[in-house]
């Protein structure tokens, strides 16, 4: 059934604006008026439709009744500044107009900026059709959630048990918003306007995040959902014995997948080049919507793909100058962040990494910051919010932030203090401020200060959230550094516990920009959306005083497997983009080729370790 | 005549400051006072600078004490319109004090 809305959603790199992209030139080719909005702060919507889009409503050159936009958080935020201060400009001096707007650059504000525009697109009336392409899994179930949260934030705070304030506001002013809230959920659960599309590949991961993410989504009452089965290999074009065994593995999954889910699923296959411009758009549309094949109609082929046979144990010999990258130097803790767009192989690679470091003998910690994290999948043990020690490891530890845990003892904390000190209503008025969808925010960035400031590991790995994510992670120090500044300029004055505050967050500033203390990397695979999402990362780091000094090359198809036209056509692409990547980076690029299976398990992981830094 | 208290505060990210990277304890202690006044019968009207900034714009005397003073005249108390506080918040016993001398 076709309805107003669509959402495309799931782990990075399974080829969701691909498919948001096509069913917008489809729908725009029946005739439609069809609007199409990436929620994605590393967007990559402009490179697919080879034209400049932006944060504002473009008309898409190439095709009729199509228009696009990019919601920037930045630009957001300055509308948001400029639509709340616009009152005062030239009324006040410029120096306190300047601290208000910087106050106003808070990151809760650039949360709810964001947000605002959002749900102003869910009642857009102009548009027969709205396409949402989103941000990897984690940071769009937040956005979901928040219209959700705020509507019942305001909601308690409207009935003046504390003070009536919520952090956005005073909660009788804000009638008009929880309007605007309460019609974008209900637009969302309505089975009769709003579609869910995910996108998963048959591989392991992404499976498991598309079931959590059902599972989410339905606990946010929002029940009509789909699934598209992305990347699926051609058994003509498999005709050797690698590819041969990766089909097997894929016809495995589609099998999984089958009994799994019992919601419509569309099969794609895997496209020799890449999908761009118009043409290529069309072509992808008309697969999905006109040929599209269903799995349940669809019988998964078991073959005996015979994978013994393809054994790897000739491995590079170590590289000193990488190694030097990895391992602590002056006594001084390692640190190695390592990210990237969705799906590139973050979490593999930095599972990888953190074996081969301890096989040196250094005391590690890998730790996951990214909220839709499978760490536990990868080493098939349960990894909790507490460094739990890697089975048959004595050196190495994995942990993840758990957001909800982190969230409630974060307001416990607070809220403890406040009941040694105050009477009842006071710590009312603190709780029901608590409440906000900010808390949420400063607790897991609590978090990341507490790790990042651990002296009980000689290297500490962290396996960060997709870019955009993780740029606001990593931007927070400098952010509430600022904050404190803010009370300094007006007449709250620092406080002692500010001083402290600030000196932790310099701790962490000071050492992200250190290279002999921290090694900045980013995974990709050869691809035009990883380099470019990369390289304005890098960029935007360096504002920041933070250099990239490694860059992993992932998913490199072995030279072995090229043995008919398809897979040449796929190779000659990834060439291109490996000399554009040569080209592009100044850090060195080490690579890891493509392997028969998916990378899981501690065996697995030491040979890509060695794949990726030599063995001794 | 009612009795009209109306605080103009400061930039800050919440009216007790638990969403900034630090709560401040003279936020907080501010609550209980208000709730104090609360009991007198007297109603405290509250204006955050960045989300009321049409209210400051309609108050030419606040303008003036921000032009003055930049940031640090804020917090500033009135009662019944006239200025009775600037740059910090009143106790309890000022704010019994502008009841009683209205």
């Amino acid at each position: 059934m076709q309805t107003k809305f669509y959402f495309f959603s799931g782990k990075g790199g399974v080829g969701k604006t691909t498919m948001a992209a096509s069913s917008a030139v489809y729908f725009a080719g029946l005739g439609k008026k069809t609007l199409i909005v990436t929620t994605d702060p590393a967007s990559n919507l402009a490179d697919v439709f080879e034209q400049k889009i932006g944060h504002k409503v473009t008309p898409i050159e190439k095709t009729k009744n199509l228009f696009a936009m990019e919601l920037d958080p930045d630009i957001a935020t300055a509308e948001y500044k400029e639509r709340t201060l616009s009152p005062l400009r030239g009324l006040i001096p410029e120096e306190s107009f300047k601290v208000l707007e910087e106050q106003l650059s808070s990151p809760c504000t650039a949360e709810m900026a964001a947000f605002d525009r959002f749900t102003d697109f869910l009642q857009e009336p102009e548009y027969e059709i709205v396409i949402f392409d989103t941000a990897p899994t984690g940071h769009t179930l937040r956005l979901l959630e928040l219209p959700v949260e705020w509507s019942g934030v305001i909601e308690k705070a409207a009935k003046e048990e504390g003070g009536g304030q919520t952090c956005i506001g005073p909660a009788a002013a804000l009638a008009e918003s929880k309007a605007k809230f309460d019609q974008a959920i209900a637009a969302m659960r309505d089975t009769s306007k709003t579609t869910f599309i995910f996108v998963l590949r048959p591989e392991v991961t992404p499976i498991y995040e598309a079931e959590r993410s059902i599972a989410e989504l339905l606990k946010l009452k929002i029940t009509s959902q789909e699934l598209i089965v992305n990347g699926i290999y051609p058994q003509s074009a498999c005709d050797n014995p690698f590819l041969l065994a990766r089909f097997a593995k894929q016809q495995e999954f589609l099998e999984t997948i089958k009994n799994k889910f019992s919601i419509p699923i569309t099969l794609m296959a895997l496209e020799p080049g890449e999908i761009k411009g118009n043409d290529s758009l069309i072509k992808v549309g008309k697969k999905l919507y006109e040929q599209a094949l269903r799995l349940k109609d669809y019988q998964p082929i078991k073959i005996d793909a015979g994978k013994d046979k393809i054994a790897i144990n000739n491995f590079p010999k170590v590289d000193e100058r990488i190694k030097q990258l990895l391992i602590p130097l002056n006594d001084k803790r390692r640190t190695i962040f390592f990210a990237g767009k969705g799906g590139v192989g973050k979490t593999s690679v930095a599972a990888a990494t953190s074996l081969w470091i301890t096989e040196q003998g250094y005391k590690t910690l890998l730790l996951t910051t990214d909220p839709a994290s499978h760490l536990s999948q990868i080493f098939e043990q349960d990894i909790f919010d507490k460094p739990t020690v890697i089975n048959g490891e004595k050196n190495l530890w994995a942990t993840r932030i758990d957001t909800v845990k982190a969230t409630n003892e974060y307001k416990e904390k607070i809220l403890a203090e406040a009941r040694k000190k105050y009477a009842e209503q006071r710590v009312t008025a603190i709780e029901e401020e608590l409440n906000s969808p900010c808390t949420e925010e400063m607790a897991t960035f609590e978090k990341f200060i507490d790790f990042a400031t651990r002296k009980d590991f000689e290297v500490i790995i962290f396996d960060t959230a997709p870019t955009g994510h993780t740029m606001r992670l990593l931007e927070l120090p400098v952010e509430w550094s600022k904050q404190i500044e803010i009370k300094t300029f007006t007449s709250t004055g620092e406080t002692e516990v500010d001083k402290i505050t600030k000196s932790r967050f310099k701790e962490v500033i000071d050492m992200m920009q250190d290279i002999n203390q921290t090694t900045f990397s980013f995974v990709m695979y050869p691809e035009s959306t990883p380099i470019e999402e990369a390289a304005r990362a890098i960029d935007e780091l360096l504002t920041i005083g933070v250099p990239t000094s490694l860059v992993v090359a992932n998913l490199v198809l072995p030279k072995s497997i090229i043995t008919n036209d398809y897979w040449k056509q796929r190779q000659a692409m990834q060439e291109k983009y490996l000399a554009e990547m040569d080209r592009r980076f100044t850090a060195p690029i080490i690579r890891l080729l493509l392997l028969v299976d998916d990378l899981i398990g501690k065996d697995k992981l030491k040979i890509a370790g060695y794949m990726l830094y030599g063995k001794q | 005549m009612k009795t009209k208290i109306v605080i103009y505060d400061p930039p800050m990210c919440c009216s007790t400051g638990v969403c900034g990277p630090n709560p401040d304890q003279a936020l907080i202690s501010l609550q209980d006072i208000l709730a104090e006044v609360k009991k007198l019968g007297i109603e405290v009207e509250r204006f955050l600078i960045t989300q009321s900034p049409q209210k400051f714009r309609e108050n030419p005397a606040i303008i003036k004490l921000i032009q003055e003073q930049q940031l640090k005249a804020l917090p500033i108390t009135t009662c019944n319109e006239k200025i009775v506080k600037t740059g910090a918040y009143p106790t309890l016993e000022e704010f019994k004090k502008f009841i009683n001398e209205k």
